[in-house]
């Protein structure tokens, strides 16, 4: 009876372990599948995305080398036909480049400095000491973020026109300072933490150096070590990611920004400055320009070619941002996302 | 006992470090003073007086609520732009935060040429720039006038065909064409929160990914159920950034910057400003209690 039924027992199993295997298989299959579905979607979107992001970049580069007769010409959209260095000559001196760039570069290094200094100090100080006051003087840091630059601009501009920190100037020289026009300005925003997007920069380091194990702070303590030193000797070197962070961003911006640089010193050497006077007045500043080479188009009264020195000349304003960028972006896409610019 | 001693050790170090912190924010706290708070004082003052500059010494007569009902009921522009300004730059941030983080997940797995990827997404960061935007689409416009006019004749016509053979109404095909072609303004925006997010999703702890896969929960719910809680605190962050970021370059802050420094009315620019920054202190506070709200916090 027992034997019987085993015998009939037997193709069953054999069967569910084919069926089983059948299912195996198709979870298996519809796994990989999904997954080889998913990666492909992902190129895509990637792909899409980058698109959008390169073609205005491209764009630039193929227009900076078009010879001005070809440009807006169906035939060559891409790859020029016959290359030229006419729209870049041009521009680089339309924007005074060789001069400027190094001009933009040093005060542009020197805010960042500045920025990445006082930003670390203030953020070490809200991210380790817990005191209730300086706990609740936070607060403070999040209102500089959320209230809009503008709102000060002009009592800031008349204080910077008749500077002077109670009377001790007054005193010395006889009469305030006026500081409208000097970088200076920029820098002692930047050193007080009160430069451009300053209050996003202290809210970075705070949340890096919280993340920072404690232990090594307490050890430099244990040995003697003063509390200026631990930072300066221990916590700074160990802080590469935020400040690689902040550098970045400090210098993209810096160097982008109008705002600041328009009002307080709207020197004719910075490149942004630069950029945007030219920008606004293009007929003045192209028939400015002397000893345009022979055999250049430069037709001042032609629309086109306005434009077209006008793209290669942004392009020239960020080309140091695109160098700056692709020599740090492996560290800076890195260090990034070990930041912990986390909330 | 033990605990006692414990409380009074941490307490004195606390005061030791106590005069350290003040001593470390001392250049802050001047700032604050000096270029934060003064000036902010100082422009509310402004807002109700009639403000003269010459050379550089100013002189104030006191006006009231004079300012405020000028540029509120009789100048032309102003309420409008302010009006358009918050009504766009919400949207806007709704728009850029959700794309963010739609590319922080794009780009967070492990896949070839991921490098690659980081870098170019992370490009708008160096190129975020209101000049070279205004200076690219204006070049563009012009370079290749036909091939944009040859675009936005696509897309009337990509409306007008969905219009006409879907029951899709009009008022949706013409608002998600919009934001399609705002698309190129959404990506350039969007390099610091999707850096942020990216930086968020990778201290998510990958036990509690494993956790979710033992329990046989589906990429759909993993999502839902482990990464959005535990991104949460960056959302609100990525919010608040991306409405203060969106509110800096506008057409009100033009007008407010051309009434004062261009046609010398200090004392309307001031009231324009402050209306202005009220409106986005309580726009940015709604935000962030109804994020508030729903973030989840795992410590």
């Amino acid at each position: 009876m027992i034997k019987k039924a085993k015998k009939a027992q037997q193709p069953l199993v054999k069967t569910r372990r084919k069926i089983r295997n059948l299912q195996e298989f198709s979870d298996w299959f519809k796994k990989t599948g999904s997954m080889i579905l998913l990666s492909i979607l992902r190129y895509a979107l990637i792909l899409c995305i980058g698109y959008i992001i390169l073609l205005p970049l491209l764009e630039m580069i193929s227009t900076a080398f078009m010879s001005p007769e070809e440009v807006g010409s169906p035939v060559s959209e891409w790859v020029p036909a016959e290359f030229s260095l006419e729209h870049i000559i041009v521009a680089f001196r339309l924007l005074n480049y060789r001069d400027s760039v190094l001009y933009t570069l040093l005060t542009t290094a020197g805010q960042v400095v500045l920025q990445i200094l006082s930003a670390a100090i203030t953020g070490y100080a809200f991210a380790r000491v817990r005191s209730k006051k300086i706990q609740a003087m936070f607060a403070i840091v999040i209102l500089t973020i959320v209230v809009p630059q503008s709102v000060m601009v002009l009592p800031q501009y008349i204080y910077f026109s008749n500077f002077d920190v109670f009377g001790i100037i007054e005193l010395i020289t006889g009469k305030p300072l006026n500081l409208i026009g000097e970088p200076a300005v920029l820098y002692l925003l930047d050193f007080c933490g009160m430069g451009l997007k300053s209050g996003l920069y202290i809210y970075i380091f705070r949340q890096f150096f919280r993340g920072l194990p404690k232990e090594l702070e307490e050890a430099a303590h244990m040995d003697g070590c003063g509390f200026i030193r631990t930072l300066f000797t221990i916590v700074m070197p160990n802080a590469t990611p935020g400040i690689i962070t902040v550098g970045v961003l400090s210098f993209v911006w810096n160097w982008n920004d109008t705002f600041y640089t328009n009002r307080f010193v709207g020197s004719q050497l910075n490149l942004m400055v630069r950029l945007n006077r030219v920008s606004g007045a293009m007929d003045q500043f192209m028939n400015g320009l002397k000893n345009i080479p022979a055999g250049f188009y430069f037709n001042t009264s032609d629309p086109l070619y306005q434009s077209s020195i006008l793209s290669t000349a942004s392009l020239l304003v960020i080309l140091p941002l695109i160098i700056l960028y692709m020599f740090i972006q492996k560290k800076f896409v890195e260090s990034a996302s070990n930041s912990g610019i986390v909330g | 006992m033990q605990q006692n001693v414990k409380k009074r050790k941490t307490k004195s170090f606390a005061k030791r470090n106590e005069k350290w912190g003040f001593i470390l924010l001392a250049p802050w706290m001047v700032g604050v003073i000096l270029f934060f708070l003064k000036p902010l004082v100082e422009a509310v003052m402004y807002s109700f007086h009639d403000v003269q500059l010459d050379l550089g010494v100013i002189h104030m007569t006191w006006v009231g609520m004079e300012n405020y009902t000028y540029v509120l009921q009789s100048h032309a522009t102003y309420y409008q732009e302010l009006l358009m300004t918050f009504a766009t730059a919400v949207p806007n941030s709704v728009i850029i935060v959700i794309f963010a983080l739609f590319a922080a997940v794009l780009l967070n797995g492990n896949f070839k040429g991921r490098t690659i990827a980081r870098v170019i997404f992370f490009l708008p960061i160096i190129m975020a720039t209101n000049l070279i935007s205004v200076d690219l689409t204006g070049a563009m416009g012009a370079a290749a006038e036909t091939s944009t006019e040859s675009d936005t004749s696509n897309l009337m016509f990509l409306a007008g065909f969905l219009v006409q053979n879907t029951s899709l109404p009009q008022e949706l095909v013409s608002s998600l064409l919009t934001l399609v072609s705002g698309v190129f303004d959404t990506i350039k925006l969007s390099g610091v929160q999707t850096l942020i997010f990216l930086a968020g999703l990778q201290a998510i702890s990958p036990s509690h990914y494993e956790v979710a896969k033992i329990e046989g929960a589906t990429t759909y719910e993993t999502f839902w159920k482990v990464t959005v809680p535990m991104i949460s605190p960056m959302i609100l962050t990525c919010a608040i950034y991306t409405i203060t970021d969106n509110l800096m370059n506008t057409d009100v802050i033009e007008l407010i910057q051309d009434t004062g420094f261009s046609s010398g009315k200090y004392g309307q620019s001031s009231a324009m400003s402050v209306i202005f920054l009220l409106c986005a202190l309580v726009v940015i506070a709604i935000v962030s209690f109804i994020i508030g709200k729903k973030v989840y916090y795992s410590d």
